[in-house]
Order: C-alpha cells, then sequence, then structure tokens
C-alpha cells in the first residue's frame, strides 16, 4: 500500500516538473507559427463547390483565429468547420487548427483570393494566395483530361475514391424535348447511406422526377485505370422551357461511408473533418454543373393547335356507344402515349361537332407505357352528347407535335366514328343542363329525363329483399327432403319385408273398417272374420310372415323371437283367443260383444304400431332370411 | 253475429290494417313526388328540390326520387350533391341506363372523381366485374344458379339410369361452379355497399390534412363531388382514401355518406 503511494506520487511529481519545464521553454516564449492556405481543387465548373481550407501549424497551445479573405466570384456556403490536433513529442508540444469553409463558383474567371491572415503576439502571418479558375461546363481542362476516351467525362481533379458526376442525356435539345438527367456515383469506398443536401433548382425547365428503384446496385467501371463502383442515384426529366443556353446546377449529395480501416486514430489524423472515428463518417460531395443549349422550335410549318409537345408521339382512339338516344353521352377514349412525361403536353383537340355538345375532357395521370419500354401513356375520356336525331359521324380527334428525330411538324389524326342518334322517348320530361368548363350553366340542350310516374314503393337492393334470403334457404331443406323420399321409395320398391311392414297399419284398418261395415249389417260373423283377418294380417306383415297359410302358432312364434314387451304379448293372445272364442264358440257373441272386438282390434294394433318388433340378440339372421 | 264471423271479422283486420298504412303512406309519397315532378317541369327546381329531400326525409329510399333529386342539384350547379344522389340511385337501380349516364357527366364535371373500390389487388378486380354486372344480375345469377345446381343435384340422384345420373352430376358440377362464381361476386359486392363506407364531398372545396385538425399538414384540396371511402370519425373529422389512394383527414361535416 505504501510503495504504491510513493510510486504515484512519484509520478505526478515528474508531471509537474515536465510541465514547469515546457512552460519555461524557448518556443512558447518566441512561438513559431505557419499559416497554410488550400482549396481541394483549383480549376472547377460554374456552381460547382469546392473547400477552402486555412491550416495553423503552431508550436504554442494557444492559436489565434484567421481572418478569411473575400472570396469574389464565389458565395460562402455556411459556416466554417473546425478542428485541432495537439501532439507532444520528445517534450515538444506541436498545434495544428484547421478551419474548412465551402464556397461555390458564381462567375467565370480566374480569381485569386487574397492570403489568410492571423495576428499573434502582434505580428502579422499569413498564407500564400490561392488562385482558383471558374471555367464554363464542357471546358477542356488544362491537364487536357477530357481527352483520351475517357468515360465517362471525368476530369482529373475530380477523380477521388468518391465522386458525383452528371450524365445528361441530349445536350442539345428542342424546347419541350424531354432532356433526361442522371446523377452517377463514382465509389471506390463503401457506401453505408446517402441522402440529398441540395435540390437544384432548374430554371428554363420543367421538371419532372424519375423514380429509381429502391435498391441500388453498383456496377463496375474503369476509369483511368482506376476501377470504380458506379451507380445512378437521382434521375429527373427536364422539359426546356425557353430556348438558349440553360444551366443545370449540381446535385449535392452527403454519403455515410463505411471506412475500411478500424483503426480511431488513423482515421482521425487522416482526416480531421470526419465527424466520427468509429467506422463511419459522413463525406459530401457535389457534381458538375452542366450547360445544355436548348434550341427553339422552327416556325415554319407550325400547324394550328400546336401545344409545344417536342419528341415521338402516337394517338388511338375508341368509341364506348355507337348508337344512342338523343341526350344521351357519347364517350371516346383517346389515348396519347409518347417518349415523353406528358404531363406538360396539352389534350388532344377534338374535331369540330356542332351538332354535339363537347365536354372538357377528363384525364388519367400519365403511365408507363406497358408495350413500349421508356414511353408514357395518357389517357383522355371525352363525354359528347347528341342533340338531335340522326346518323352521325364524328371526324377524328388531332394532335400536332414536332418531331425531333426528323425536325418536323407532324399531326396525328385517330380514325373517324360512325354514331347512330335516336330520338328520345316521347313524353319524358328533357333535363336540361350543360358545362362551359368548369362553370355549371343551363343550356337548352336535353341531356336526360326526370323520372315520372306512380306507385313509388320503398326499394331496397335485391339482395336485402327477405324473399330472396328463404328462396336462397329452401333448396337447403327441400334436397333432403327429396332426397329422403326418393330413398324411402326405392327402398319399398326393393325391399317387400319393409314395404309390407309399411303398409300393415293401412290395411289392417282397411280390414277393420270393412268389419264396422258388416257390424251396421248385421252379419256378425263376416265382421269377425273381417277383424280376424285384419289382426293377424296385421301382425304377419309387422313380422314379415308370408301371408298363406298363416297359423296362430307361428306368429306367436315370431313375436316371442322379438323384442316386444310380454304385456303385450299377453295382451296379443289374449285378444286372439277373445276372437277364436267369439268366431267358432257355441255362444253366438252380442252386437256390443263384436263392436267391442272390433274397437278392441283397432286399440290394440295402434298399440303394436307404437311398438317395436326387432328381433332378439341370436335371432338376427332370421328376419333378413325371411325378407329375402 | 255468430262468434266465427267475429273471428273473420277480426282476422282480416290485422292482416289487412297495415297494408291500409301502407299505402297510405305511399300514396302519400306519390303525391310529392308528382308535387315535385311539377315544379321541376316548370323550372322551380328549387321548389322540386325541396319536395324530392322531403320524401327521402321522410324514409322512402328509391330510386327514381334520388335520380330526379340529381338532376334538381344539376341544375342548380352543385354537381357534388348531384353525384351523391346519382350514386344512391344507382345501388337501388344499378340497371337503369339514365342514372348511369347522367352520373357519367356529372363526374366529368368534377375533375378527380371517381368511384372507389374499397378492396385492392384481387378484391378490386373483383369488385370491378361485380359493379359492372350490378347487383340485381348478380342477385338473380345467384338464385338462380343455386336452384338449377339444386334441381340438377335431385335429379341426378333420384335418376334410376347411370348415364343420366352421370349426366346430370356433370351438370350440377357447372351449375354449382356459375354459382359459385356468381356467389363470390355478389359477396364482394354486398361487401363493398354494406361494409365499407364510401362517401361523397359536398359543399365547399376543402383543405385535406394528413391528421384530425387545422394544424395537420396540408395534403391536398378536397372538392365537392370527390367520391372516397371513410376509414373513421375522431374529433369530427373522417380519414378518407380518394380513387388516386390519396389518404388524408377532411372535416365530417364536408363529406356525406352514401
Amino acid at each position: 500500500m505504501g510503495d504504491m503511494l510513493n510510486r504515484r506520487m512519484k509520478s505526478i511529481g515528474s508531471l509537474i516538473v515536465l510541465l514547469l519545464w515546457s512552460m519555461m521553454s524557448p518556443n512558447t516564449a518566441i512561438g513559431s507559427i505557419t499559416v497554410t492556405a488550400r482549396v481541394d481543387r483549383n480549376r472547377v465548373t460554374i456552381f460547382e463547390r469546392i473547400n477552402y481550407s486555412i491550416q495553423i501549424d503552431s508550436d504554442s497551445r494557444k492559436i489565434p483565429e484567421p481572418s478569411f479573405p473575400v472570396f469574389k466570384g464565389f458565395r460562402q456556403l455556411g459556416s466554417p468547420r473546425t478542428s485541432s490536433q495537439m501532439s507532444w513529442v520528445n517534450g515538444v508540444v506541436s498545434n495544428s487548427q484547421t478551419y474548412m469553409i465551402v464556397i461555390e463558383a458564381r462567375e467565370e474567371g480566374s480569381f485569386t483570393f487574397e492570403p489568410a491572415k492571423v495576428v499573434m503576439d502582434g505580428r502579422v502571418i499569413q498564407s500564400a494566395p490561392v488562385t482558383v479558375t471558374v471555367v464554363k461546363p464542357g471546358a477542356s481542362t488544362p491537364d487536357g483530361d477530357d481527352e483520351g476516351g475517357m468515360e465517362p467525362d471525368v476530369s482529373s481533379d475530380r477523380l477521388q475514391s468518391l465522386f458525383l458526376q452528371t450524365v445528361v442525356e441530349n445536350e442539345t435539345p428542342y424546347v419541350g424535348e424531354a432532356v433526361r438527367v442522371s446523377y452517377h456515383v463514382f465509389t471506390r469506398v463503401s457506401i453505408r447511406d446517402f441522402g440529398i443536401q441540395d435540390e437544384p433548382e432548374y430554371q428554363g425547365f420543367w421538371v419532372e422526377p424519375v423514380d429509381l428503384p429502391a435498391q441500388t446496385t453498383l456496377h463496375s467501371r474503369t476509369i483511368q485505370g482506376i476501377e470504380y463502383g458506379e451507380a445512378s442515384i437521382h434521375e429527373v426529366v427536364l422539359y426546356p422551357t425557353v430556348s438558349g443556353e440553360l444551366v443545370i446546377p449540381p446535385l449535392v449529395m452527403v454519403f455515410q461511408i463505411q471506412d475500411r480501416r478500424q483503426d480511431p486514430f488513423d482515421n482521425f489524423f487522416n482526416s480531421p473533418f470526419r465527424s466520427s472515428v468509429f467506422g463511419t463518417r459522413q463525406e459530401t460531395r457535389s457534381s458538375q454543373t452542366k450547360i445544355i443549349h436548348a434550341k427553339p422550335l422552327p416556325e415554319d410549318g407550325k400547324p394550328l393547335g400546336f401545344s409545344g409537345a417536342a419528341g415521338d408521339f402516337k394517338l388511338e382512339a375508341s368509341i364506348r356507344n355507337h348508337s344512342v338516344k338523343v341526350g344521351e353521352a357519347i364517350t371516346i377514349n383517346v389515348i396519347l402515349s409518347g417518349n415523353h412525361g406528358l404531363k406538360t403536353i396539352g389534350s388532344p383537340v377534338p374535331p369540330e361537332l356542332p351538332k354535339l355538345k363537347v365536354f372538357e375532357p377528363k384525364a388519367e395521370d400519365a403511365v408507363q407505357d406497358p408495350e413500349t419500354p421508356g414511353w408514357w401513356r395518357r389517357t383522355y375520356e371525352y363525354v359528347l352528347v347528341a342533340h338531335e336525331p340522326g346518323e352521325l359521324t364524328i371526324p377524328g380527334f388531332s394532335f400536332s407535335y414536332f418531331d425531333t428525330e426528323t425536325e418536323t411538324y407532324k399531326i396525328l389524326k385517330t380514325k373517324d366514328f360512325s354514331v347512330s342518334v335516336a330520338p328520345a322517348p316521347a313524353g319524358e320530361q328533357p333535363l336540361s343542363y350543360s358545362s362551359s368548363g368548369r362553370e355549371m350553366k343551363i343550356f337548352n340542350i336535353d341531356v336526360q329525363y326526370i323520372k315520372t310516374g306512380n306507385n313509388l314503393k320503398h326499394q331496397v337492393p335485391v339482395y336485402s329483399n327477405k324473399w330472396f334470403g328463404i328462396a336462397m334457404t329452401l333448396p337447403i331443406i327441400i334436397v333432403p327432403v327429396i332426397l329422403l323420399i326418393d330413398s324411402r321409395r326405392r327402398r319399398l320398391e326393393g325391399d317387400s319385408v319393409f314395404a309390407r311392414e309399411v303398409r300393415a297399419r293401412s290395411e289392417s284398418s282397411r280390414r277393420f273398417s270393412e268389419a264396422v261395415l258388416a257390424c251396421k249389417e248385421d252379419d256378425y260373423n263376416r265382421a269377425l272374420d273381417a277383424a280376424a283377418t285384419g289382426f293377424s294380417r296385421y301382425l304377419a306383415d309387422r313380422l314379415g310372415l308370408p301371408t298363406g297359410g298363416i297359423t296362430w302358432n307361428s306368429i306367436l312364434k315370431e313375436i316371442d323371437a322379438r323384442s316386444v314387451k310380454e304385456p303385450i304379448i299377453e295382451q296379443v293372445k289374449d285378444y286372439w283367443q277373445d276372437l277364436e272364442t267369439a268366431r267358432y264358440g257355441p255362444v253366438q257373441p252380442s252386437p256390443d260383444a263384436v263392436g267391442n272386438l272390433i274397437n278392441k282390434g283397432r286399440n290394440l294394433v295402434d298399440k303394436l304400431e307404437k311398438t317395436r318388433m326387432n328381433p332378439k340378440k341370436g335371432s338376427a339372421n332370421k328376419r333378413r332370411a325371411i325378407s329375402r | 253475429m255468430s262468434n266465427c264471423r267475429i273471428r273473420w271479422i277480426i282476422l282480416m283486420s290485422v292482416v289487412l290494417l297495415p297494408w291500409t298504412s301502407v299505402l297510405k303512406a305511399d300514396s302519400s309519397y306519390d303525391g310529392l313526388f308528382r308535387k315535385g315532378n311539377q315544379y321541376y317541369q316548370n323550372g322551380d327546381v328549387a321548389l322540386a328540390r325541396d319536395a324530392y329531400e322531403t320524401i327521402i326525409k321522410q324514409g322512402l329510399s328509391n330510386a327514381a326520387v334520388f335520380y330526379n333529386l340529381g338532376n334538381c342539384y344539376m341544375k342548380l350547379g352543385d354537381p357534388g350533391r348531384a353525384i351523391l344522389n346519382y350514386r344512391k340511385a344507382e345501388r337501388l337501380d344499378y340497371g337503369d341506363r339514365d342514372i348511369r349516364t347522367n352520373l357519367e357527366i356529372a363526374r366529368s364535371l368534377v375533375a378527380g372523381s371517381e368511384s372507389v373500390a374499397g378492396a385492392g389487388g384481387v378484391g378490386n378486380w373483383l369488385l370491378r366485374i361485380a359493379s359492372s354486372a350490378g347487383a340485381t344480375t348478380l342477385t338473380i345469377a345467384t338464385f338462380v344458379t343455386w336452384w338449377l345446381t339444386a334441381a340438377l343435384f335431385v335429379s341426378g340422384s333420384t335418376s334410376r339410369f347411370r348415364r343420366t345420373r352421370r349426366r346430370m352430376f356433370r351438370a350440377t358440377a357447372g351449375a354449382l361452379f356459375a354459382f359459385v362464381v356468381s356467389a363470390v361476386l355478389l359477396a364482394v359486392l354486398i361487401g363493398d355497399r354494406e361494409f365499407t363506407d364510401h362517401a361523397v364531398a359536398i359543399d365547399q372545396p376543402v383543405i385535406a390534412r394528413n391528421g384530425p385538425g387545422d394544424h395537420f399538414t396540408e395534403v391536398f384540396e378536397q372538392r365537392p363531388g370527390y367520391e372516397m371511402i371513410v376509414h373513421r370519425k375522431q374529433n369530427g373529422w373522417v380519414e378518407i382514401t380518394l380513387s388516386n389512394g390519396y389518404t388524408a383527414w377532411v372535416p365530417a361535416k364536408s363529406v356525406e355518406w352514401i
């Protein structure tokens, strides 16, 4: 513990001695200082941006702020950014402070910036002057970078590990002609993300943005023997609105760069302006300025109604209804397609139609033409209304444009349409209205009619009608019922035992009715015979016994083989005994006794009807054998 | 008077009383409707509009009334309300050419007015087909194909002849397919009409914003006649989607439900 304290005291003491020594050193007292001003490029095109930096190196710990020169011909963008480094080697302190500012070239010419100045201890220390040449876009660079067929045209002073390049498809377009401008990034570093810092202001152009794929893919490109990854990261289509020299200003983008070197001190000392030392840094790049020469459209041969479209176009039309009544709408769809965004140009001109009212067309948004890549198409819907009946010929719609290939004016025309206009139905009151532009006015044109008549009913959509629901539900009930009936019918046809079972009740009822009739006729023997036949036939049918030669013993034997409750069997036996006694006994039964027997038989049949007569276990096959 | 006769009178009263009230109600609608038509023919469009509006306020939903009311609004220079009423009429009687023609013309007067589909992708595609067929046609088609399927199935099932049975079952499969197609289209149409809130912008143009309040950012200007789907309501504002897919919030009072 004591050793540790001693060692700490010693090191603190050494530090104090070292500090005192450094404060008393001659360099601190005298203070040597150098000021260096520089730009990252000495030759730029107009509207390009460069970095102007002042580096002050001194052996003093405290460095005064420099005064910036006046940047004539340039515009200062933002305030200066600073960074500093301090090192202490062999007791010598070296301090470096860097101030950087972004300036944008606004005028052509050669500009010499006055020296940057620093005042220290009453002395004025200044840098050397810096000269920057601003040239027109496209002008050759002194070191002849444009020569040698390099693709793309990149000057040496732009060749860095990351740079932006403006690519203009056509530098001499006609007024109104589409010019595709794309901004390509060339990189030898790993870009994590990027975004537009300053969107250029395209003066003298109508601008249409181009949607690029969300995923940017780099393609390999070799420039002056150096391999780069290249990708188009921003595109616009420009339509010159005036002729003459037009400037396409540079696009300024910010890139998040992934550092390959992961040593934070290495990064720090190599680039003082990096915002982070943890693997990524932010870099700003601007593309070069481009100048295009927009040619005026020739006055000779300019057709009437020319709306300023230049390029290549196609025109098609279709009609929706060839026969209408007076007052009904005729709809014509006109499709204009071309190598043009189509947003800036006027709609096709409808022909002179004195017998028709033409409404202002409804235009859909321009969409990419799926049939011709790079082309756009736009549909205009024209509504025309006929005033009077008859056969009409609607002449084609026309569209004039300047063909940039042949450098001549062309007029496209669609085919004529024939329309048959029938008279409006008699007795209906016409509705008169029309429109002029978007303003509603009353015209004497019959377009449609109000509806008259009586018996107004509350209407609901057909599908909401309850009868529809019932009608849709009925098959769900009816179909199973029909199928069940059909199944029963088939069984009755194919299964005689089942058929006898089913018919047993009705057959016995008929016999008992005969017995009642015979009773009324005082024919008691016939009545008893009918009741006996009805009862025995009922049992035979229910038990599936053959009707011929049926005996009481066979019936009893079969009932015993069935799962019939004992009391019912006893009732059957009693009834049969009573019948036999009445029929064959020595005493003739009274009419009331016969009537009672008939009623008892009927009741017993009713009771048996409710009784199941399934075969007992072990005799299951017997019934099947009978039914066969 | 015998009990049987009294019962008969009571029964008939119970059966006929509701009908008499219905007939009375309908006849009053007819009177107003005739009056509205008379006003219209005499050029008193505002009075005609009031008559038709009264009928609708009394609870009658009828395509002819909505159609005539739409015509009134067209004449009065209010294409927004005209579109609204034509759309209501169209829902009740899709097959009527007059309604569809006038709706088309009213839409042509309002740039950006189009019908909006509630569903996207396949649903939208099906809805287009269903809308072009119309609810009545699809309802009838669904009914006919359903009964045809049932009849053919019963015929096939009850036939004693194997060949006939096979033919009938094939025909049943065809009818069933037709039924499924028409039922799906009808279901899509019902889903769009009954379960999606369609509305039309009325009155003055209003600024649509990206949130339910005046302090939110402006998105676009909503003009009378714009057709839209309403998603939800909040603090007197509704979230809407237009036919071009733009979604924004507008004051609830600036739209009227179809």
